[in-house]
């Protein structure tokens, strides 16, 4: 290990002392205060270590390359990381029982976030996803008296645990076909003579291929919740304490979707038609069960569940269309990253002001009646999820339009016409639920018992990322020449 | 030699985790998982790992396993688990995946007889382990230990509010 | 840039509406007038600087420098999209049209709007920059831009102070406009990316894409989702149908807003891009859109005879009434689209005008059914004379600028499609005994002893007296705003033959 090796990790580093200073602050003084405190040191740390290293680009040992792009990638889920702890710790200060473990599980599961995003390696890549996952698991299940936590939190270890089986399953046959775990031999061990995985070679061996890559597609799918993988996702996400919930829409799947990215990009698999087909039918199929599920949801989380689902159906779009761009793919690198920071910092305002609605009234849920009259009575917070929704449904001055603008035009470069045409007409269903969220906000606030007033950290959260997403929306041009010189 | 020896083991890991899953008291199935396990290990002491041999019987057949029996026992599970499993073993619920899993075992088995196979296993040695284990991928093995401490955090909440909630039950 | 300026006191004046409602209760109505005063100010200011000769030149269509006011400055490099804002005799009309309104939509929701006042102004002074946004906007991705936000605060302005239904009447107006918004983007982005293939660098500028060698059949796909997309908001049959109920559900100043200079947007964008982008592919397409627009304008006139509702009655007369536009759009000679620009703004002053009547109405008898009316003139004189007068310009008397507007495109249309020409004369027709019906079944007949309304207030009057004046003066002296868009026009018809 060199001094660049240890720079290049400084980012995990501090979050392994902040965990372990954790450990030891709980053992001997429980204070919730004290370990929010810590726990935010600890992410603005990382956060220093990780602007000092956006330029770097290193291959520490054969698992992990810190690359500017999935510095990046760490950087907004950092961010959101510290986001999430400020909500949380208004989400449990009032709460029975010992909370601190919380945030030392928030800690990991960033970590285990990071890991995935610089992951070049199949074993860094599980380890990461187990990181994160067992953290979460230990986090839906965090609330007392919470039968639905519970039930969450099993749901999830189930049908996560599955998914990873096939995860590994499918990794073991690739291992098998090219020998190697690494993913730039992957590359090259699916295009050596030895195993000449080509259109000419034995029928059976590019079966193996496909099966390889079919349970990698299915696991994946499974914890990026794509149709029809997706039945976990509105359970787990309602029985969620809320600023789980957030975490699991944005920083959870966005770490599977930046890991997924690299080793697309890298393994070259958009070569393989099979998996490209794949790919198209999934990815029509969540854009369509996603949007239409949720056209009849009452409560938000269940909402923003479907509504993800379709956000990671539209997302896909970019990988299929890249391959048919660029002879390597890398076309995909820029517009899914735009899209993806536009996402996650969208949906985070969202879950954020969920988590603040069921803080103050107690109750694990947020349904439609619980944001009536938001207008009237918090119009600024009402102007943070209106700007959050819109930008969802890709209204201009969003983040989420330049997301559609991206997915656009690779579509149209690449001759998508089916996956636009279904993408419209994904939005247009959209819009009616993201309206109606907005409708129920400016309705008469007598229908609803709540008053929201979340404590300044919060509130500043929540506009912090309302102005992130206004401003990657309004002048994209430094993020979009950040990503494109440095892929 | 090697290969009848191969075979041999791998149709008693086969039939003994086919036993496994149809019988309908736990414990009986757990001990012939362990059989299992312990057949899986001596494939891999036969493929030129005989660490990870050690390991499988050590970890799996050994501790794992023994936890598993010590659970079920403390749990008292009594004849309502086998009623439960009695209607598990309904044709209908299992025919369908079981044909579909032998559909994937088919495909999978002749997709991986087209591989050229190496005829003579390298053995790799724990000292060789050891060396890849703190060179290349040393920090696999970090990583992997905040993965057990976030399982270990996880694991006390979740069992502490449990053992508490039966207190109260208990009380009331 | 200084067309800047004009976009950023409508904001801010929006915002400071919003805020000063926390001062004094009726302060946010006269911030929306004060701040749409500056903008006219700052307008005519422009124009000032503008040298008189300028104005009755021809403007070369693919020059930026020969329109009135021109600026451009890059917004995001890495698509080639820019910020660009210029002015010609065309877009200088809808704005001061989109002002004038706008201030009439202010006195509109004078009395009426009661709760949240700061908000519903600040929606109105949103939409308001939203539409001189896409009257100014060159940029095509900027268009669009503006084209999106201004559904928002319409959406708000229907969905928060709409009638019984809003719901369901905004969602229908914010979704037909938004997936028709998503076919225009999407032709965009393909008319761009085949420009870029050709020229080698990204550009969304409305001059660098008139010069597009376009392959037919892609280039009337693109044509298409342009068309769609305009044909909706316009609205043109058998896009129409979210119309009424968005009208109809709408609050006065909504509807006023949404009559008098929305739909405009429509027509605009068909004026401004689908046919000068896309010549070979509109002049193979000219026979359907009249077509469409000749139904559109039969269509509308007999169903606005069916209605028994004030606001969805003088809503069906605007679909007949954007269908002529449509027709002289298509018809695509000089006499024609002047036909159709005229028709712009001499419909968005009666039917703005009428709403505000309709308005009026609504807030004193709370009732929009004709059947329980009757008979008003006796106790408000002043806004049944007013009614009478606007629902004769609106039928289209000669000596009032509709008059003017529909003989324009219909003589336009009878050189080019005599046969169509005739047919669509019929709405003519129609537009007489339904605008009867309305005035008959409203202001004339039986008084009704119960009804006692209050009539027009000062200011309402000055709104109202102001629109007739204005509609007195197209009817007369058309030549004052022919004369502003004469030169587009000939550039536009000289540069580009059906």
């Amino acid at each position: 290990m060199t001094g660049t090796d240890f720079l290049a990790l400084s980012p995990i580093i501090a979050l392994a002392v902040g965990a372990s200073v954790l450990l030891l602050q709980i053992a001997f003084l429980r204070n919730l205060k004290l370990t929010t405190g810590i726990t935010v040191v600890t992410f603005l740390a990382c956060l220093f270590f990780l602007f000092y290293i956006t330029k770097l680009n290193h291959q520490t040992t054969p698992l992990l390359l810190v690359d500017p792009l999935s510095t990046f990638f760490s950087i907004v889920f950092v961010l959101c990381a510290c986001i999430t702890t400020f909500i949380s710790y208004e989400y449990l200060k009032n709460r029975p029982g010992r909370n601190d473990e919380f945030f030392l599980l928030v800690v990991l599961a960033t970590m285990g976030s990071i890991v995935l995003t610089y992951a070049t390696h199949l074993a860094s890549f599980i380890l990461g996803l187990e990181l994160m996952g067992i953290a979460l698991y230990g986090l839906i299940a965090y609330p007392h008296q919470d039968d639905m936590s519970l039930e969450a939190a099993i749901k999830y270890l189930v049908l996560s645990g599955a998914s990873s089986a096939a995860l590994l399953f499918g990794f073991a046959l690739l291992y098998a076909i090219t020998g190697s775990l690494f993913f730039p031999d992957l590359l090259s061990g699916l295009a050596s003579p030895e195993v000449a995985v080509g259109p000419q070679s034995p029928f059976w061996a590019r079966q193996l291929i496909l099966l390889g890559s079919a349970l990698i597609l299915a696991g994946i799918s499974f914890k990026l919740s794509l149709a029809p993988f997706h039945m976990w996702t509105p359970d787990v996400y309602e029985g969620s304490p809320a600023p789980i919930t957030g975490f699991l829409a944005t920083i959870s799947k966005g770490a599977v979707f930046a890991a997924t990215l690299r080793l697309y990009v890298i393994g070259e698999f958009h070569n393989f038609p099979t998996i490209v087909t794949g790919l198209t039918i999934l990815s029509i199929i969540s854009i369509l069960v996603g949007n239409l599920l949720a056209l009849r949801q009452e409560n938000i989380k269940r909402l923003l569940a479907y509504s993800s689902i379709a956000h990671f159906g539209y997302l896909l779009i970019a990988l299929i269309a890249a391959g048919t761009l660029t002879p390597n793919g890398i076309s995909a690198i820029e517009p899914s990253a735009y899209y993806l920071a536009g996402y996650i910092f969208t949906t985070l305002i969202a879950t954020g002001l969920i988590a603040a609605i069921s803080s103050s009234n107690n109750e694990e849920n947020a349904n439609l009646s619980d944001i009536a009259g938001l207008f009237w009575k918090n119009p600024l917070l009402a102007l943070c999820l209106s700007v959050s929704l819109l930008s969802l449904a890709g209204i201009p001055l969003t983040a989420g339009f330049i997301g559609k603008l991206y997915i656009f035009q690779m579509g149209v470069e690449a001759g998508a016409w089916l996956l636009l045409s279904i993408l419209i007409i994904g939005s247009g269903i959209g819009i009616y639920y993201y309206l109606r969220l907005i409708f129920s906000m400016t309705t008469d606030p007598s229908s609803s018992r709540s008053t929201l007033a979340p404590a300044l950290p919060v509130t500043v959260s929540l506009i912090t990322l309302t102005i992130l997403v206004l401003y990657l929306g309004i002048y994209p041009q430094p993020l979009m020449e950040y990503l494109l010189w440095n892929t | 030699m090697t290969l009848a020896l191969f075979y041999i083991a791998g149709a008693i890991a086969l039939a003994a985790t086919g036993i496994a899953l149809t019988r309908v008291n736990a414990i009986h199935a757990l001990i012939y998982l362990v059989v299992s396990l312990l057949a899986v290990a001596f494939i891999f002491f036969l493929l030129g790992a005989p660490f990870a041999a050690v390991l499988e019987i050590v970890i799996y057949a050994g501790a794992i396993m023994v936890l598993f029996v010590f659970v079920i026992m403390m749990l008292n599970l009594g004849n309502r688990g086998t009623v439960v499993e009695q209607e598990m073993m309904n044709p209908s619920v299992w025919i369908i995946p079981s044909l579909l899993c032998l559909i994937l075992l088919i495909e999978l088995s002749l997709s991986i007889a087209s591989l050229k196979s190496e005829t003579n296993p390298i053995v790799v040695s724990a000292k060789e382990i050891g060396i890849s284990l703190f060179g290349p991928y040393v920090l696999a093995v970090e990583i992997a230990s905040m993965l057990l401490l976030a399982g270990l955090v996880a694991a006390n909440h979740i069992g502490r509010r449990l053992s508490k909630m039966d207190q109260e039950k208990d009380e009331g | 840039m200084e067309l800047l300026n004009l976009l950023i006191i409508l904001f801010i004046g929006g915002a400071a509406a919003w805020v000063g409602e926390h001062f004094s209760k009726g302060l946010s109505r006269w911030i929306s007038l004060l701040f749409i005063a500056v903008a006219a100010v700052s307008l005519l200011e422009m124009l000032s600087n503008i040298p008189a000769p300028t104005f009755l030149k021809d403007p070369i269509t693919k020059d930026p420098t020969t329109w009135l006011i021109h600026g451009r400055a890059d917004w995001i490099p890495r698509f080639g999209i820019s910020f660009e804002l210029a002015l010609d005799g065309l877009s200088l009309l809808l704005v001061v049209l989109t002002l004038f309104l706008g201030a009439v939509s202010v006195i509109a929701s004078w009395d009426e709007i009661d709760k949240h006042q700061g908000f519903f102004q600040a929606n109105i002074m949103w939409t308001l920059t939203g539409v001189i946004g896409v009257f100014i906007a060159l940029d095509l991705i900027l268009f669009f831009l503006f084209w999106e936000v201004m559904l928002v605060p319409m959406y708000l302005l229907i969905a928060i102070w709409g009638h019984e239904d809003k719901a369901k009447a905004a969602m229908k107006f914010f979704i037909f406009t938004q997936v028709s918004g998503l076919l225009m983007l999407l032709a965009m982005i393909t008319l761009a990316i085949f420009v870029k293939d050709a020229n080698g660098y990204w550009s969304f500028s409305y001059f660098d894409l008139l010069d597009n060698n376009l392959t037919s059949s892609l280039a009337t796909f693109i044509m298409l989702g342009f068309f769609i997309g305009f044909t909706v908001k316009l609205p043109g049959f058998p896009f129409h149908t979210w119309l009424p109920d968005a009208h109809t559900q709408a609050p006065t100043a909504g509807s006023v807003i949404l009559a008098g200079i929305l739909l405009k947007t429509g027509a605009y964008g068909l004026i401004r891009f689908t046919v000068p982008l896309f010549p070979e592919a509109s002049i193979a397409f000219a026979p359907i859109a009249i077509l469409l627009g000749a139904s559109g304008v039969v269509y509308g006139a007999i169903l606005a005879f069916g209605q028994t509702d004030f606001k969805r009655l003088v809503a069906y007369s605007s679909v007949s009434h954007m269908g002529f536009v449509l027709l002289g759009v298509f018809a695509w000679n000089a006499l024609a689209i002047q036909g159709a620009v005229m028709q712009l703004v001499a419909h968005g002053l009666s039917t703005a005008a009428l709403f505000m009547i309709a308005g009026a109405l609504q807030h004193r008898l709370h009732t929009r059914d004709l059947q329980k009316m009757g008979g008003l003139w006796q106790s408000m004189p002043r806004m049944g004379a007013l009614a009478m007068f606007f629902i004769a310009a609106s039928l289209g008397l000669p000596g009032m600028g509709n008059f003017i507007a529909e003989f324009l495109v219909l003589a336009g249309l009878f050189q080019v499609y005599p046969w169509l020409a005739v047919v669509s004369s019929a709405g003519l027709i129609t537009g007489a005994i339904y605008s009867l019906k309305l005035i008959q079944e409203s202001f004339q007949g039986a008084p009704d002893d119960t009804l006692t309304p209050p009539d027009f207030s000062a200011l309402a009057m000055s709104a109202m007296i102001a629109m007739l004046i204005g509609l007195i003066v197209l009817g007369i002296f058309p030549q004052l705003v022919l004369d502003i868009s004469q030169p587009v026009i000939n550039a536009l018809t000289s540069e580009i033959t059906l």
